[in-house]
């Protein structure tokens, strides 16, 4: 019997690896340890036109060290073999964006908001054309049965797979856009296969208002499939397993088994000399690190006014405060406000496409770290901080202090007062820092993105 | 041979909601014990189309002074005030007296809305010995509030009262008053009927055609799916959301819940308004309106029956071909008013809450196709039929009859 583990999601991805690439890209390596040490365990890929196929182990290799040097790589070809053709949706969608990367960004974002919020209902419209169409087939053919449209029936032809009877499937990417999961799910019953799957938050459910457009019913259908489709869910947390149980039980979900797998917190690049001009501007100042994309679940905004609140009363001589992470979705206003406010213009600074390198020099140098995010299935961020020796001042909200346990203190996400207090205590008193640095050199324990890929396959057991 | 005169608010030449098919099984259920059967309706003609009309039907047109209650429109009361409009000289009576037979033995109304009309054949001497039986199939009242509240008509109180009292009366002036289930039944002989007789909702056995079964087997999904039948009566897809708890994601990726009938356009937008709405509709398939013969073989080819009725008085005749198919139900306690007797079956699961809702469709869905290898026990399941819930109504008039010569 094999234990498939898929790569669709590493197979296509073109920039460095964030979270979930680098999830799948570690257990991918895992992967080739097991094979390499004579395990049953195969590669495989999926196409919406047909179905899965099996990868072989050099593709993953050189996936695997395209990766790991993708932040300095351009814009590749997906290799042919990895072509996915997806549905209709998936292609005007393609097609739409490329239109909209002409455009100047501030145009195109608006007019991607609009469409992405109106996505359903061109979908339904679609539909409708559709119903129309075999509407009128049938009118002028009413013998003719066949003519009925049923939405079901159009679908790829996805016979093809490799997998045999008792095999074990494995997925960590993003299967909400790479997947098919009720064809898995009668893949599922036909060959029997063991499915694991997994599930790093259910944000779009959960806070869909602080997402792009009405994600919580594309979710929720999402999160459906995969509860019919996995015999175990790998949960990033215990916080992200309890809010997916209670999802699934709301929804009338068939709730399978569930385990935690805590995620690596190694960054796996070496440290280079080879700095960027801006990052090296920083590295002999003071600064206090918050690495997360820029949009408003990530509450950016807190130590905004929190910083404005400090300068405001008089407080000189405050450590820069340094984002890094491009920007998201509805933090237009914010990033505005930054920009004009002539009390943080000195302090605040941005920065994006931060290399693996920079961004380990930035952890190495920080005074230290800043997590105030409203929601998180995890928060790697805090454990990267962590496991370079920094405090951090995190968010007391949802998975988090599950990250640090009993080395940080954490914060209510909103509350402004808090935030500055704690910006205070530790930009001006070394002392205090340096024993919650000491705490965390001695007792944090970093996960190696090893142990988690391992956990991964162990589940299977 | 005895006469009935059969009285209903709607034709029942064409059978499709429930009440039209009770009624025109009353019809057959007369015939087949030796009865002459005229059946009369006071129609709303926005309703039925000419081709659904038989040949004693009259109208109550749509702009008729008796569609106002007390001077002023009432949205959904029609059926009340066809009484009035059948009953009166200004309104249909001319039209009905003359398609009145010359001999009535019997005069069945179902449902309480014709009762003047009733009493005022009675007043005419040569009708004046005929046996009154009332066909109640729901207690009205609060079923009528309950469509008017949830449509929003405010100041109903005057109207709901006038219901109650009409049905009273009937229950009270009837020789047989008939309930379709025991709960009924209770409330009929509380109000003092004179002879309450139990006669429940019962099925017309179904086979179908082999081609049209193929033709059908080829556009459902192969994995077992469930089946909901239903007409847009208000409580069939009012409570939806309430049974299931807006969401469908009980139904496996590779299954639907396939919905027939008029019910299909409310249940639908239902559904897709709820927050869980794109995974509702990935799960629904609505057929709509289907001929008899699709329809056949469509509760052939389903693996189970959903019975979401939250609320409604009656016993539904869904429920009956449910149980009488020995597939799987799911179905509120409601909606198996009147097959109590039957809740012991293996096949059936009663739930409460949208959890044990989603667990039995769950579990349906995904276990074996049937309870029993050799199918459901037929034997048991005949008195399911039209023919045997609805033979005690004859029976009973021709004791009535019998009583009265006698006196």
């Amino acid at each position: 019997m094999t234990t498939w583990f898929d790569v669709t999601t590493i197979l296509g991805w073109r920039r460095p690896a964030v979270g979930i690439i680098r999830t799948e890209a570690e257990a991918a390596a895992h992967a080739l340890e097991l094979i390499a040490a004579g395990e049953s365990v195969k590669f495989c890929f999926y196409n919406r036109a047909t179905g899965y196929s099996a990868v072989d182990t050099a593709e993953v290799a050189a996936t695997l060290k395209r990766i790991s040097g993708a932040h300095a790589a351009g814009p590749g070809k997906v290799a042919a073999s990895s072509a996915n053709k997806s549905s209709i949706e998936a292609r005007l969608k393609e097609k739409a964006i490329k239109v909209l990367n002409r455009l100047p960004p501030k145009v195109s974002g608006r007019i991607y908001q609009f469409f992405q919020l109106r996505r359903v209902s061109m979908v339904e419209a679609v539909i409708a054309l559709r119903h129309m169409r075999s509407a009128i087939k049938g009118f002028l053919k009413p013998a003719n049965r066949t003519h009925v449209f049923t939405p079901s029936s159009v679908k790829a032809a996805t016979a093809g797979h490799p997998f045999s009877k008792g095999d074990s499937y494995i997925s960590v990417g993003l299967d909400w856009d790479n997947k098919d999961l009720p064809h898995l799910y009668e893949l599922k019953k036909k060959v029997g296969l063991r499915v694991i799957l997994f599930c790093y938050d259910v944000i779009p459910v959960r806070l869909p208002h602080l997402c792009v457009g009405d994600v919580a019913a594309r979710f929720a259908n999402y999160f459906t499939d995969v509860a019919w489709c996995a015999d175990k869910i790998l949960c990033i947390s215990e916080c992200t397993r309890k809010d997916l149980i209670a999802l699934l039980e709301e929804l009338g979900a068939p709730v399978p088994q569930t385990a935690v797998v805590k995620l690596g917190c190694q960054l796996s690049h070496e440290l280079s000399d080879d700095i960027s001009a801006d990052v090296k501007a920083l590295l002999n100042e003071r600064f206090v690190l918050f690495v997360s994309t820029i949009e408003r679940r990530k509450n950016h905004e807190v130590l905004y006014r929190a910083y404005t609140r400090l300068i405001d009363s008089g407080v000189q001589d405050l450590p820069k405060l340094v984002f890094v992470g491009m920007s998201g979705w509805g933090v237009g206003d914010l990033l505005a406000d930054i920009q004009l406010d002539p009390r943080t213009r000195d302090y605040i600074r941005i920065l994006n496409n931060v290399s693996d390198s920079d961004l380990m020099h930035l952890y190495r140098h920080c005074m230290m770290t800043a997590f105030p995010s409203l929601y998180e299935g995890w928060g790697l961020p805090v454990a990267e901080s962590l496991a370079a020796g920094k405090y951090c001042l995190a968010s007391s909200a949802a998975s988090i202090p599950e990250v640090g346990g009993e080395l940080l203190d954490y914060l209510e996400p909103w509350d402004v007062s808090a935030w500055v207090a704690e910006l205070q205590k530790y930009a001006f008193d070394p002392a205090a820092l340096a024993a919650r640095e000491e705490a965390i050199k001695r007792d944090y324990k970093p996960v190696a993105w090893k142990d988690t890929a391992q956990f991964i396959f162990d589940s299977l057991k | 041979m005895k006469t009935v005169l059969l009285l209903s608010t709607y034709p029942i030449i064409s059978p499709r909601h429930g009440g039209q098919v009770r009624v025109a099984n009353i019809a057959k259920t007369f015939e087949e014990n030796g009865w002459s059967v005229t059946h009369l309706a006071v129609y709303e003609p926005e309703g039925y189309p000419p081709s659904t009309l038989g040949s004693n039907d009259v109208s109550f047109p749509a702009g008729s002074s008796f569609r106002k209650y007390k001077g002023t429109y009432v949205p959904l009361i029609n059926d009340l005030l066809s009484g009035e409009f059948a009953a009166s000289e200004q309104g249909g009576f001319a039209e009905i007296l003359k398609k009145l037979p010359a001999v009535i033995d019997v005069i069945h109304v179902e449902q309480p809305w014709l009762w003047p009309l009733v009493l005022k054949i009675k007043q005419l001497p040569q009708y004046s010995n005929a046996c009154l039986i009332y066909g109640s199939q729901n207690i009205e009242a609060p079923l009528k509030l309950e469509i008017l509240d949830s449509y929003g008509i405010k100041g109903a109180e005057p109207v709901i009262a006038d219901i109650e009292a009409l049905e009273r009366k009937a229950a009270l002036e009837a020789d047989i008053a008939v309930a379709v289930t025991q709960a009924d039944y209770d409330i009929l002989k509380a109000w003092g009927a004179k002879m309450p007789l139990l006669a429940p909702n019962g099925i017309a056995p179904w086979t179908a055609k082999a081609e049209v079964l193929e033709s059908w087997k080829a556009r459902l999904p192969a994995s077992p799916w469930i089946l909901y039948v239903a007409s847009a009566h208000p409580p069939n897809f009012k409570g939806f959301n309430e049974c299931l708890g807006s969401s469908l994601a009980c139904i496996p990726p590779d299954s639907k819940l396939v919905v027939v009938g008029s019910v299909c356009e409310h249940l639908e937008s239902t559904l897709r308004d709820s927050r869980w709405g794109q995974l509702n509709l990935s799960r629904l398939k609505p057929l709509y309106m289907l001929p008899d013969d699709d329809l056949d073989a469509v509760k052939t080819l389903a693996h189970a029956f959903l019975l979401p009725i939250p609320h409604g008085g009656g016993s539904n005749i869904k429920t009956a071909e449910a149980i009488y198919s020995g597939k799987y139900v799911v179905g509120t306690e409601s909606a198996f008013r009147g097959f109590e007797q039957h809740l012991d079956l293996p096949e059936i699961s009663v739930a409460r809450t949208p959890n044990e809702f989603h667990a039995a469709i769950r579990k349906r869905l995904t276990g074996p196709a049937t309870i029993d290898g050799n199918g459901p026990d037929r034997e048991s399941r005949e008195s399911l039929t039209w023919a045997r819930s609805l033979e005690s109504i004859p029976h009973a008039a021709i004791q009535v009859i019998e009583k009265k010569a006698q006196a």
